[in-house]
């Protein structure tokens, strides 16, 4: 693909927001396109860091879920609106996320994804144990961002979103950040020795992925309106990372199409009910990682040997 | 008088029990190559190492372009004009060969355009333009080595330590990393070549220092070394 | 004063025997095959339903139902290793490490989901072993089950220590660790003993989870918080460390005790959390954990 064609993609996600909006979809449907947009920004961002900066954080989700309780906070405890909060909480987690980001410069290897994941558990049970803020599993309400039950406002707001996602994300991938967080991830003592400023790369990386996923969880705050501790399960943070792998990790486009294809079988399946979709997707899930390694984006380049070179980064 | 564009004093560095580097002074002018020998294990890439700050040293101290840089993190020597390459390549895998030079060039300062373009003119000259869209991954030995010649050119250093740049290369990649060698050193930049390609890197060399067991076994001209009846126990025998 | 202090120390390392035999596994094949195994909290898991089932619903006697939980441990640890982990850590591809974490991480995630659909979400209990409080000293309680799992935590951690050090098993095991690539050169069959330290991890965590059952609760996210807890415990003693998962477990053990008792009541997991991260400031690789050669 050509930077043309990258470049157009921002402007598509605006216009299907727009277009979706004003044609009144099912709410079936409709609900689940704004929630994809959730699960995009969110497997989209943690593509950028651990596909492309190597840095496998299990924190993720955890900062999408400070995001919206900060959105709860900011909204419900400091009387603000909520499209303040949606400006306000990438900023506040980012820097939760340049946090992360120092905890990974101390660290090598798989040490990275062990501490994240205890973090993220530790925060979980903080989250369901402290129920005098955040009302246990009754969890917390927030009025919507305007009164009523339409959608067609968030579908254009997540068309937006996703477009803005895309235009940080060539940004990034086309522009020096991109090629540094790369090399790092390929060999960090070997960048490190080129002259690559470690300690800025990761910072930015973490904190601009953070952001990213603050945004995610304002924006399923000012969305969903009901927030629970269980946001914050490893189970969602399963999906996010099934998301990124069945796509591809590493691929600009790699968590676009685990997004379509995932909540493609959640929407077909859905009768089954909630148990068994889980199944369903986890089990498509792993069997992708283990059968097609480097996920369907390298799979199906294979399959055209003269495109593999253009569907890379 | 020529310039000291690189100076160590009482180098010393352990591992364990393992002592690698046992007092090494070195000096390295501008313009000057040195061929660095010795038998596998003497330290060789482990002094490469500590001088580019891979390694922190236990005692001693080095001096790069009249600037102490003992015991910094390895991008500050990096950024103050030594370039390093690596034993076993430097090669990013998943980047494309031109990507893996143009980083060479935006830790210079280079935007990302700039370098890119930098970077294909210097891929031509080491002859690697046909697969300057390759996964580094995909590359052969030899033409990942001539990446680092490619960065090397982009680099623009004052020192260049290379680390066994001949170890596995035919004769023809060698020559053209012998004339940019050549060509750069006559424009005034310090080089430290490890080989143990003799012939080669003694048609390369003013002096040569010899490694043994973390220490300089004997120092000076190709001749005088290669007659010195220790370094011939030692190494060449 | 001193009553408090003491009780606390014993009820710490009581705990902190569970913790250590619930990551020693992780350890172990991390320190053979550098496999950060994620679904090792849902071998545990598994284990404690099969204790469940041979007790409660087979009506047998509870030791079996101990036995019960290692065999199902190590059966599903040793499945996933030829299944999931063997094609590719003997695979020539990049970035390993973090693909084995990715496909545990997921097969994690199944195993819960598919034991959710199996079992529900009911939280079930075991019966204990030996259901009393002991008084020591006259004065310090303590109950008699957490007694018998600490013997039983600390016996097979010794008996570890026994098979690592002295016998063949071991020694392969240590020359994997040490050199893998040379270890298969002068004849270590890697997948028999990749199959037997995965069959010991298994073992080892079924076990724990259901030592722990009569203290806690059985149900298909609870491998979660043993993972949680596996990981503290191992990153404070050094990955691949046994001697160091055994310090660390029992320390994180007392140091949670600690400051449930001396600071706040509320926070027990938080305390952990907190030694994790001054480890990590001051010794990255944990207690015991050495670094490695890079470039
Ligand atoms: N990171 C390290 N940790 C421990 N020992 C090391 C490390 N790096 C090098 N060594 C040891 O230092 C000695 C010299 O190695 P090296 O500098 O690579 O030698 P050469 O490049 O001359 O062949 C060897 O004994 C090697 O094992
Ligand atoms: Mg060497």
């Amino acid at each position: 693909m050509t930077k043309l064609t990258h470049h157009l993609v921002p402007l598509l996600f605006v216009a299907a927001g727009l277009g979706l909006s004003l044609i009144g979809l099912r709410p079936v449907v409709a609900d689940l396109l704004i929630l994809s947009v959730y699960y995009l920004l969110l497997a989209g961002s943690w593509n950028l860091l651990a596909g492309f900066a190597g840095q496998y954080s299990f924190a993720h989700i955890g900062l999408a879920t400070a995001g919206a309780y900060g959105t709860a906070a900011l909204v419900i405890g400091g009387g603000l609106s909520g499209w303040a909060a949606l400006v306000i909480m990438p900023v506040a987690v980012a820097l939760l996320g340049g946090g992360l980001g120092l905890v990974a410069l101390r660290v090598r290897g798989v040490q990275l994804p062990l501490i994240t994941f205890a973090f993220a558990g530790a925060f979980a049970v903080f989250l369901a144990a402290a129920s005098d803020i955040t009302n246990g599993s009754m969890g917390l309400q927030l009025p919507k961002l305007v009164p009523g039950f339409d959608r067609s406002l968030y579908l254009v707001l997540g068309g937006i979103l996703a477009g803005l996602f895309f235009i940080v994300q060539n940004w990034m991938i086309d522009g020096k950040l991109g090629l540094l967080m790369q090399a790092i991830r390929d060999n960090e003592d070997i960048a490190h020795g080129m002259g690559v400023g470690i300690f800025r790369v990761k910072i930015a990386a973490f904190m601009i992925t953070a952001a990213i996923a603050g945004l995610a969880g304002s924006f399923y705050a000012n969305y969903v309106g009901v927030l629970a501790p269980s946001m914050l399960s490893m189970g969602e943070m399963g999906y996010v990372v099934a998301m990124a792998v069945i796509g591809g990790l590493g691929y600009r486009y790699g968590p676009l199409i685990g997004v379509v294809i995932i909540r493609s079988i959640e929407y077909f399946v859905r009768g089954f009910g909630a148990e068994y979709t889980l199944v369903i997707i986890t089990g498509v899930a792993l069997l992708v990682v283990l059968f097609f390694r480097e996920g369907v984006i390298a799979y199906v380049s294979r399959l055209m040997p003269r495109q593999t070179a253009r569907w890379r980064s | 008088m020529t310039r000291i564009v690189l100076e160590t004093q009482g180098l010393r560095k352990a591992f364990g029990g393992n002592q690698v580097i046992d007092g090494i002074d070195f000096r390295l002018a501008a313009g000057e190559l040195v061929a660095i020998v010795g038998p596998n294990g003497a330290g060789k890439t482990s002094f490469l190492n500590l001088i580019a700050g891979q390694f922190r040293p236990n005692a001693g101290t080095i001096q790069l372009a009249g600037a102490d840089v003992t015991q910094l993190a390895p991008n500050v020597p990096a950024r103050r004009g030594l370039f390093r390459s690596f034993q076993n390549g430097g090669a990013f895998g998943r980047l494309s060969a031109i990507q893996n030079v143009a980083l060479a060039g935006m830790v210079r300062g280079l935007g990302r355009r700039e370098a890119e373009s930098e970077a294909g003119k210097a891929l031509a000259r080491v002859g690697l333009s046909p697969v300057a869209d390759w996964p580094a991954d995909h590359l052969s030995g030899g033409q990942r080595k001539l990446i680092d010649f490619a960065r090397l050119l982009l680099a623009k250093p004052e020192v260049a330590l290379l680390d066994e740049p001949t170890a596995g290369v035919n004769p023809a990649i060698m020559e053209v990393m012998r004339a940019i060698i050549a060509e750069m050193r006559d424009k005034g930049v310090g080089f430290a070549v490890i080989s143990h390609d003799l012939p080669w890197v003694f048609g390369l060399c003013q002096r040569v220092v010899v490694l043994a067991s973390g220490r300089v076994l004997a120092a000076g001209s190709p001749d005088e070394v290669s007659a010195d009846p220790a370094v011939r126990e030692a190494y060449l025998a | 004063m001193t009553q408090l202090f003491v009780q606390s120390l014993l009820l710490g390392l009581l705990q902190g025997g569970l913790y250590a035999l619930l990551a020693v596994g992780l350890s172990l094949v991390f320190g053979i095959l550098r496999v950060v195994n994620f679904a090792h909290g849902e071998f545990a898991m598994l284990g404690s339903f099969a204790a469940v089932f041979v007790v409660g619903m087979l009506g047998l006697p509870v030791w079996t139902g101990l036995i019960a939980a290692a065999v199902a441990g190590a059966a599903i640890a040793y499945a996933t290793n030829i299944l999931v982990l063997r094609p590719i850590y003997l695979s020539r591809m990049r970035q390993k490490g973090e693909y084995t974490i990715i496909a545990t991480f997921l097969l994690s995630q199944f195993l819960i989901a598919a034991a959710t659909l199996s079992f529900g979400t009911t939280y079930r209990k075991l019966p204990g072993l030996w259901d009393q409080n002991l008084a020591v000293f006259d004065y310090i309680y303590l109950s008699g089950n957490r007694i018998v799992a600490f013997v039983a935590a600390i016996a097979m951690i010794a008996l570890l220590f026994f098979i690592v050090y002295r016998t063949d098993i071991g020694r392969a095991w240590r020359a994997l660790t040490q050199n893998p690539l040379g270890a298969a050169v002068v004849g270590i069959d890697v997948n028999r003993y990749a199959n037997l330290a995965f069959l010991a991890s298994g073992a080892f965590a079924g076990l724990a989870a259901a030592l722990l059952a009569p203290l806690m609760f059985v149900f298909p996210a609870s491998g979660v918080i043993a993972l949680v807890k596996a990981f503290i415990v191992v990153i404070i003693g050094g990955l691949g460390s046994i001697r160091g998962t055994l310090f660390a477990g029992l320390l994180l053990g007392v140091v949670e005790v600690m400051g449930t008792v001396y600071i706040d009541t509320g926070y027990t997991d938080a305390y952990g959390f907190a030694l994790m991260i001054a480890v990590l400031l001051f010794r990255p690789q944990g207690l015991f954990g050495r670094t490695g050669r890079t470039v």
